[in-house]
């Protein structure tokens, strides 16, 4: 028996020795104050249900060895005790409260941005994102997105065809883009390259929906901010039939033609 | 409790009538309550804000108040056309009338038939967005290569939270075919579809 | 001879109404159609072997991982969980069958028709339903997948939808009107109130589902617009009418497994299960706060904040009855003389796993986290723990433990501690460390991953095959069990003074309706 166990110990602990390379992630790399909070709150949830993940099984155990039928004793006849039901049903709700506080004020960070910085429209394709900077009418499609460092950037998120879902979790955003509707998200991050996925199947192609942000500082944004309005932003059609996309090139487009 | 030492007629008929009078019913209710949920979902989205009634009166007022007002717009699928708003940020007063104007190119050589779809950000600033003209009250039909302007009248409520600085209203364009177009002429579409939550 | 006696027990199966040989049939049709999902398993697992997929195409991994789902819930869970349910309920109250024979039977016909056009699907133009088993809308409207694998798909759930809500109905009649005499519903076997709590669920939630993916039928093919913007519709109210099923749906799958540990977890340890009336306090509230969670599959999708907010208290409210129940068990083996057999092995280790499975449930009703682990292989691992860790690992002890009553014959217990440990090891090396890929941030349902993540998934696909040889060992098993004589008495396991359920006054396996006298409660 305890051969087992140790098997299973050996077992477990192999692959944390095979995942050498991390990825950033909103738990060890957040890079937003919201990320970091969603892992504070994360870790206060874990300090609060850890007990009761560990308290079972150490019972189960315990009760394995001690009332093995092998120690020829005679099993107890209790089977109610009013007192243990009521502590039990009582503990974990007084610690469920304890978990919601802190997930609520994280909410409300998440939910009610502070003043905005720069608008990102954030618009999801099969299989692609276009991004538009209204304010100075940039627009431009399947390539990373750039945007200026330590700056609110608020971020309104749509989709033309299915549902898509912006995830980058070094910023703790994930957002759903729904056809038809706008939702919003917001971060503010420090310069740096930061990866994320579409999190929301939305077809064959749904794993190569890669999202690529870099976060620059307002030097290079400014750089890179001219060399795409001259002329570099119409949105690279795929296959010709895509003409989503409505930057003043297209206005123009449709003015010759 | 209940004796029964085989199947006795009584206990059949026990038991049909428990099935026949409240079980079928509650699957049957269950199955309609998925059908009444569309127009109370849609009632439901009304009430917080993820549609608005256009033709309901609108207070103005004198607030002194400005709010940054964000047009954006995105067309769905491959319906082939242009628009855009000929201002895209538009400084206003709240509880003051505004308008803006979109043009709308046909890039292609066909009729296009398609509706358009609102939807306002933030939540808080949702039910205090009031259209008194828009182009997506009705579903619009444009001739090959057609190039039109609509005028968009909106205002903001005066009791809109303090808080909100900027507001964005998006307009997604949605094709339809032709004859289904037909059928629902005679209903007036009452933007009651910018989506619910 | 032999053969005409074949023939003859095949065609009384075929033509049966009798609850035990439907029961059966439903158990075999759940162990066959665990072969193929395990089977669909074993792709996925081979797809993700290495981060850049190559083994199947990206079109063919997502029908894979739709149809694995669909397979798995509508097609072994379900059925497994209404076998046993159809075995043992009318026995455990003292009823000569189910109160509608013929209406069982037809359930358990409508699943044939159901899976072989599921199976069928994958052969069709554009094969199988590639939109995830929850087939959200827009991705599976008429525009974005216009093959019949969808409406194939829609029919399965009609389908397997019918057979549940009837079957339901029967569960319902029955444990209310035919219990034996002085059996009133607070001295009624836990398992019966398991089941009386998942026929309501049932009954209450599937037709919704029905609804649901009607609406989607019509949307594809007639024209309407309940979830198409062009008409006037919302995507997002499909995701709200699937939840409302498919949250329930888990404790569907769960429910009369918590019935089943109680009974064994009591009988191994030669104690009445502790706390009679809290548990069935706890399964009737998990059945009610089942219905009032199911927003928290849609935190990412935008809903109102206070909504979120509420949504998330009670799911993690839902943790409170579970809680009791886990409690509930440990308190009855505490003090008890714990006799080591197989079924009580699967029984504590559903314990154990389902805690897990548990817990990372409660960690997904917090919202700011819960937007980090949504669509991450988190929700996999986690929904895994309670699927296969709570739901398959209950199945495995009832099998184990009801196995000499419905043959007369036990189950080898060398050959059961090996089946034990390869699925514990296995269940664990496969998901625990996909709750850790999750937090990292890796995406569901996708066919290619992240090359940091190699070495997880090798070890994960590794597990896999633990599984594999597990559930084909316990095939083995059976097989080789019924060429026994049979030699298992009335009182299978010397338990019966500490159970409720009236299964063991009667022979193994019982006769024709049961009982020779039906007994009486006092």
């Amino acid at each position: 028996m305890r051969k087992q166990y140790l098997l299973w110990l050996a077992l477990l602990l192999l692959p944390i020795a095979v995942f050498a390379d991390p990825v950033t992630s909103w738990i060890f790399d957040p890079a937003t104050p919201v990320a970091g909070e969603v892992r504070d709150t994360f870790h206060i949830m874990l300090g609060l249900t850890l007990p009761f993940l560990l308290l079972p099984q150490i019972l189960l155990v315990y009760a394995i060895w001690k009332f093995n039928e092998k120690r020829g004793h005679k099993p107890a006849t209790f089977h109610d005790n009013l007192k243990l039901e009521i502590i039990w049903t009582v503990i974990p709700v007084l610690t469920l409260i304890a978990i919601s506080i802190p997930a609520y004020s994280t909410l409300k960070k998440i939910e009610v941005p502070p003043k905005s910085d720069l608008v990102v429209e954030v618009i999801g394709h099969q299989f692609f994102w276009e991004y538009r900077l209204p304010k100075y009418d940039v627009g431009f499609a399947n390539e990373p997105l750039v945007v200026p460092a330590d700056k609110i950037i608020t971020l309104n998120l749509t989709s033309v065809d299915v549902i898509h879902s912006w995830w980058v979790p070094s910023f703790g955003v994930k957002q759903d883009a729904n056809p038809g509707r706008i939702t919003h998200a917001w971060f503010k991050a420090p310069a740096g390259k930061y990866k994320g996925q579409c999190a929301e199947l939305c077809g064959p192609l749904h794993g190569e929906m890669w999202i690529d942000v870099q976060v620059v500082s307002d030097s290079e944004f400014e750089t890179w901010l001219e060399s795409k309005q001259n002329g570099a932003n119409v949105a690279p059609n795929e296959d010709g039939t895509h003409s989503a996309m409505i930057a003043p090139a297209a206005e123009s487009e449709a003015a010759n033609g | 409790m209940d004796s029964q030492e085989l199947k006795t007629p009584e206990q059949k008929r026990k038991n049909k009538k428990l099935a026949l009078y409240l079980l079928i019913p509650v699957m049957l209710i269950m199955f309609g309550f998925t059908y009444v949920q569309v127009p109370l979902f849609k009632m439901f989205c009304q009430k917080i804000g993820f549609a608005i009634s256009p033709l309901s009166d609108v207070e103005y007022a004198d607030t002194g108040r400005m709010c940054k007002v964000l047009y954006t717009g995105v067309v769905a699928g491959t319906l082939p056309v242009h628009f855009k708003a000929k201002q895209s940020v538009q400084t206003v007063e709240v509880g003051k009338p505004f308008e803006n104007e979109y043009r709308f190119v046909n890039m292609s050589k066909d009729t296009v038939h398609f509706r358009p779809v609102h939807s306002i950000l933030p939540e808080a600033a949702a039910t205090k967005f009031t259209m008194t003209k828009c182009f997506c009250f009705d579903d619009q039909t444009m001739a090959p290569g057609e190039e039109k302007t609509f005028k968009v009248i909106s205002v903001l409520s005066a009791d809109m939270d303090s808080q909100v600085e900027q507001v964005t209203l998006n307009y997604t364009l949605f094709e339809k075919n032709p004859e289904e177009m037909e059928k629902n002429r005679q209903v007036p579409n009452v933007a009651q579809n910018s989506g619910g939550n | 001879m032999a053969e005409a006696a074949k023939k003859s027990t095949l065609l009384r199966y075929l033509s049966s109404t009798d609850h035990k040989e439907i029961g059966i049939m439903y158990l075999i049709f759940a162990l066959i159609m665990g072969i193929v999902g395990g089977f669909l398993a074993g792709m996925i697992r081979m797809q993700l072997w290495e981060s850049t997929g190559g083994v199947v195409s990206p079109e063919l991994y997502n029908q894979i991982v739709t149809m694995h789902a669909t397979i798995m819930i509508f097609f072994v869970v379900i059925p497994a969980m209404a076998g046993f349910g159809n075995y043992l309920v009318p026995i455990m109250i003292g009823a000569r069958d189910m109160a509608f024979p013929k209406l069982n039977a037809f359930s358990f016909w409508l699943l044939i028709p159901a899976a072989l056009i599921g199976i069928a699907s994958f052969f069709v133009e554009g094969g199988a339903a590639g939109g995830g088993w929850t087939s959200y809308q827009p991705l599976t409207s008429a525009q974005y997948s216009g093959t019949p694998g969808v409406d194939m798909w829609i029919l399965v759930v009609h389908l397997t939808g019918a057979s549940s809500i009837l079957g339901a109905i029967n569960f319902i009649v029955t444990i209310l009107n035919m219990r034996a005499p002085g059996m009133n519903l607070m001295k009624m076997p836990l398992y019966a109130w398991a089941w009386l709590t998942n026929a309501f669920m049932i009954l209450v939630g599937t037709p919704v589902l029905a609804g649901a993916v009607t609406m989607v039928l019509l949307d594809r093919h007639f024209g309407t617009g309940f979830f198409r913007p062009s008409e006037g519709g919302d995507p997002v109210l499909y995701q709200h009418l699937f939840w409302f099923y498919s949250h329930p749906a888990v404790y569907i799958m769960i429910v009369p497994g918590f019935g089943a540990i109680s009974h064994i977890v009591a009988a191994f340890s030669k104690k009445r299960v502790f706390g009679y009336a809290g548990m069935v306090y706890a399964i009737a509230s998990i059945g009610i706060l089942g219905f009032m969670v199911w927003a928290h599959h849609m935190f990412t999708t935008g809903l109102a904040p206070w909504l979120r907010a509420f949504f998330a208290f009670m799911t993690m409210l839902i943790a409170v009855p579970t809680g009791v129940k886990v409690f509930s068990w440990l308190a009855t083996i505490w003090g008890g003389t714990i006799r080591f057999t197989v079924a009580m092995k699967f029984a504590l280790g559903m314990i154990s796993l389902f805690v897990i499975g548990g817990i990372g449930g409660v960690w997904l009703g917090n919202v700011p986290v819960d937007i980090q682990l949504h669509d991450s292989y988190f929700v996999v691992g986690h929904l895994h723990y309670v699927l296969f860790g709570g739901s398959v690992m209950s199945l495995l002890a009832a099998a184990y433990f009801w196995f000499p009553k419905m043959t007369g014959r036990y189950l080898s217990e060398k050959l059961g501690n090996v089946i034990f440990w390869l699925m514990y090891i296995g269940m664990t090396m496969t998901f625990f460390l996909m709750h850790w890929a999750g937090i990292m941030g890796m995406a569901r349902r996708t066919y290619i991953y992240r090359p940091e993540f190699e070495g997880l998934n090798k070890f994960m696909s590794f597990g896999y095959l633990f599984m594999l040889i597990g559930g084909v060992l316990f095939v083995w098993g059976i097989i080789s069990a019924l060429r026994q004589p049979a030699t298992a008495t009335d009182d299978a396991w010397d338990a019966n003074d500490i159970q409720d359920g009236l299964e063991w006054k009667t022979s193994s396996p019982p006769p024709k309706e049961n009982f020779k006298t039906l007994p009486v409660v006092s």
